[in-house]
């Protein structure tokens, strides 16, 4: 190389949440990082989702990072200096049936039993209260005091933007070629160039299956779709909360400017070889069919455009995070079009790993050897 | 899903009548979808409600289409009016909505003859009342024979000429032209004019239209710069002419006109492959020679692959038919060489006609820091030029950064003065700025209707 310059201690792959919050924490704590992103900061999942904030409804495996991640949540804007970004109010699942009542019922007791106290019962005055434009039908809810929402792009070029004030070098439109093992650090031939790591952080979301494969793991039974958002005109104001239904998938969020985003992991094709997605109309109406029976009233609403991001889904829905096989490595991908509100500890978390500390959470359910 | 029918076309303006009669008299079955109540599309606007001979005023070009009008309602062909198409899907499904509801139905092969729509000409208050484009003046006139007197036509092109000319012929009075078309350009053109010569016809017509502006009313050449006057709504217009001489022009309204694009919110939206073309200044659909995209068994016909006006709109509809018969009868119609020709020669005046109104660039991105430039988002010139600079890769991410092009017309208004920002701003050329990255539903939906969304068939009554 020309330089000295592209040696780093640590070198991230992927310029999504993960990637960036990753970047933030390590540059932080002053370590010699840089970042590259095959695309531009924030392409893909990362950017376009429907940018939902929540404890609620997760594995039990994730609550303690989901936790851990919302303190950090509490304070991004001033953390980032950039405002309206976090829209904190609350998160609420509907319940539309006695099935989901028992369900969601059962759900809480367990979740109180492992010492989970986050989530809370609505009755039905409680949900017209909060909600008074739900449809009737709708007898309850789970809620989370204290989730929200946020516009996605706008978290991920904060984090980039503060971290490069904190030392960390981002290459956009570099894409890692090849990884070759050499004494103790790797070396990376991208399309920009050559590059020189100690540590390598695997934060490339879909594509994260291929270059775990390259740096020696498994073949991983990870699988790529797009999960599909709508967007409407501006409605006059009537929903402070974030919405979803309970064993359907919905989310429904009013934001500022008073369009409705409709979304909730309907999947729609992806190809992470040419970096397309397709939008699949039956999966939408699905979607769709879910927000207006919640809500009678918002029927004629129109939907002026629909987009969609590429994200990578393990068969249990679980991200991977931890070391590698190899030395040097730790993964962080796959998280199942759900891990934008986990981003920011597991930034945290990654930069204890590769910095070989220990994490404050365990993290042993998402190791990358379940799938042996 | 069954077939119902062998082609599909989608647009029932000069193209999408001569298609689909072409494939109707090649033994193909034919679905024509158009969201106006009427056929004919722009050029042909209301042409079914214009066959009393009431309306000469229109022309005879406009006139022509009453035969191809005629010949397309007793040919039988199904045709669903008032039914938008808002995706279609890679396995060439056709998501559209129609009274109330949404449905998909599959062909083989789809036309698609969405038209162009006009160019958006920012200028210093282009956003006003009493502003509005020449095309929806056209179309006032030609639905319903409303005009207004006293009215000021701006900017460049054929369309432009055609309309002052039908609105003088109609009665009403044109208190100015002002024509924005450049010197240099004549001098650029005159290669292309030896081509454009076989048109001879054509070419004298136009100039039979400006001598008889020219005469019924004041026309200002080579202006420079134009701003709107006015606070709640258009007042008079200020120029500067060529030789550097201001004026100030009392009027309420004020017609702009910057040429017309291909409509390629729907083809892009499916995923065909577009090039940048200099010479029309916008994106075209790549098509081959009848008209196929890079989705086989997909076809660009009329304006929509690229501006010709109505005589090749109607010999673009014919090739592409003629193609999809080949593939289907797999037999040859030599009908279709004599169609060449024709197509040929409207053609060759295309060039000349590009490159005499070619886009002014100045026109196209506003000469005020606080002038809109994404009216449905509500966003200015400057607040595009701050984010511009924050070193963004292209107009996508522009989108983000301050909302251009994320409101309802998808981009339509904006698309190109966006681009030709970025471009100008960052030094790189259009091509490889790009454009938006056009999504479903090009037309919005409501969720009652994509709630309903569900396979046609052709028992039920949709």
């Amino acid at each position: 190389m020309k330089s000295n310059k592209l040696y780093f201690d640590f070198l991230i792959i992927g310029g999504g949440i993960q990637g960036c919050s990753a970047g933030f924490f390590l540059s932080k704590r002053k370590q010699k990082v840089a970042l590259i992103e095959k695309d531009v900061i924030g392409r893909h999942a990362s950017g376009a989702n429907a940018g939902g904030v929540r404890t609620l409804g997760r594995d039990t495996s994730e609550i303690p990072l989901s936790i851990a991640s919302m303190d950090w949540w509490n304070e991004i804007e001033t953390l980032l200096s950039i405002k309206n970004s976090f829209f904190k109010s609350r998160y609420i699942k509907v319940a539309q049936n006695n099935d989901d009542v028992s369900k969601a019922q059962n759900r809480i007791l367990d979740l109180n039993k492992k010492g989970f106290t986050h989530e809370k019962w609505l009755d039905k005055s409680e949900l017209k209260v909060l909600l008074p434009k739900v449809s009737n039908h709708c007898i309850g809810g789970i809620s989370v005091e204290g989730d929200g929402w946020t516009y996605p792009w706008k978290i991920v070029r904060g984090l980039a933007s503060k971290s490069l004030t904190q030392g960390l070098q981002i290459f956009e439109k570099t894409f890692a070629k090849t990884f070759v093992k050499e004494k103790d650090y790797w070396e990376v031939t991208t399309t920009t160039g050559k590059f020189y790591a100690q540590n390598i952080l695997n934060c490339s979301g879909a594509w994260g299956g291929e270059l775990a494969k390259i740096l020696g793991e498994q073949k991983l039974p990870i699988k790529s779709y797009a999960p599909m958002l709508a967007i409407t005109d501006p409605q006059p104001k009537f929903l402070n909360s974030v919405i979803g239904i309970l064993n359907a998938p919905l989310s429904l969020k009013q934001i500022d400017t008073g369009q409705l985003i409709i979304g909730g992991g309907i999947k729609g094709k992806a190809s992470i070889e040419n970096n397309e997605t397709k939008i699949n109309p039956y999966g939408l109406k699905n979607t769709i069919q879910n927000a207006i029976s919640v809500f009678p009233h918002i029927d004629n609403v129109r939907i002026i455009r629909s987009w969609s991001g590429i994200e990578g889904y393990f068969p249990d829905n679980l991200p991977v995070i931890g070391p590698g096989s190899k030395e040097g490595v730790v993964h962080a991908f796959g998280f199942s079009a759900h891990g934008f509100q986990l981003g920011l500890a597991v930034g945290e978390a990654l930069a204890d790993m590769s910095m070989k500390m220990q994490t404050k959470i365990k993290l042993d359910a998402f190791s990358i050897r379940r799938f042996k | 899903m069954k077939d119902i029918f062998d082609i599909i076309v989608i647009g029932s303006g000069p193209a999408g009548l001569s298609a689909s009669l072409t494939a109707n008299e090649l033994g193909l079955k034919v679905l024509v979808i158009d969201e106006q109540s009427q056929v004919g599309g722009q050029i042909y606007k209301s042409i079914g409600k214009n066959l009393d001979g009431k309306k000469n005023f229109l022309g005879k070009d406009y006139l022509k289409g009453q035969h191809l009008y005629k010949r397309f309602i007793s040919s039988g062909i199904e045709h669903w009016l008032e039914t938008s198409v808002w995706q279609i899907t890679e396995n060439k499904e056709v998501c559209f909505k129609r009274n109330g509801l949404t449905g998909i139905i599959k062909s083989k092969f789809i036309v698609i003859c969405g038209g162009a729509y006009e160019r958006a000409m920012p200028i210093t208050g282009w956003t006003l009342p009493g502003v509005m484009s020449v095309g929806a003046a056209q179309t006032l006139l030609k639905s319903s024979s409303v005009g207004a007197d006293n009215c000021v036509f701006v900017g460049c092109g054929p369309l432009l000429y055609l309309t002052v000319y039908q609105y003088l012929r109609a009665g009403f009075k044109v208190k100015a032209v002002l024509d924005t078309s450049r010197l240099k350009q004549i001098f650029y053109s005159i290669p292309y004019f030896f081509l454009a010569i076989i048109n001879f016809n054509l070419l004298w017509q136009g100039l039979r239209w400006i001598r008889h502006i020219s005469k019924h009313t004041k026309v200002y050449r080579r202006v420079k710069n134009i701003s709107i006057l006015g606070m709640d709504k258009a007042q008079g217009l200020e120029i500067t002419l060529s030789n550097g001489d201001n004026l100030k022009i009392d009027t309420q309204n004020i017609f702009l006109h910057q040429g017309i694009v291909p409509n390629i919110n729907l083809t892009m939206a499916t995923g065909i492959k577009h090039h940048w073309s200099q010479f029309q200044y916008c994106w075209l659909p790549t098509l081959s020679f009848s008209g196929e995209t890079s989705i086989k068994g997909i076809y660009v016909a009329g304006d929509n692959g690229g501006v010709g006006g109505v005589n090749t709109s109607i010999t673009t509809g014919q090739i592409a038919a003629f193609d999809i018969g080949k593939k289907i009868h797999k037999t040859t119609n030599f009908a279709k060489i004599f169609v060449w020709f024709k197509f040929l020669k409207d053609k060759s005046l295309r060039p000349f006609l590009d490159i005499l109104f070619q886009q002014d660039v100045n026109f196209l991105v506003p000469n005020n820091k606080n002038e809109i430039v994404c009216r449905c988002e509500n966003v200015n010139k400057s607040e595009i030029e701050n984010s511009i600079k924050l070193g963004i890769s292209g107009p996508n991410q522009l989108k983000s950064y301050c909302r251009a092009g994320m409101g309802n017309c998808q981009g339509r208004l904006c698309g190109l003065t966006v681009q030709t920002m970025i471009a100008l701003q960052q030094n790189r050329k259009l091509n490889e700025v790009g454009y938006y990255r056009l999504r479903p539903p090009v037309k919005p939906i409501t969720l009652k209707e994509l709630s309903s969304f569900e396979e046609y068939s052709p028992d039920e009554k949709q």
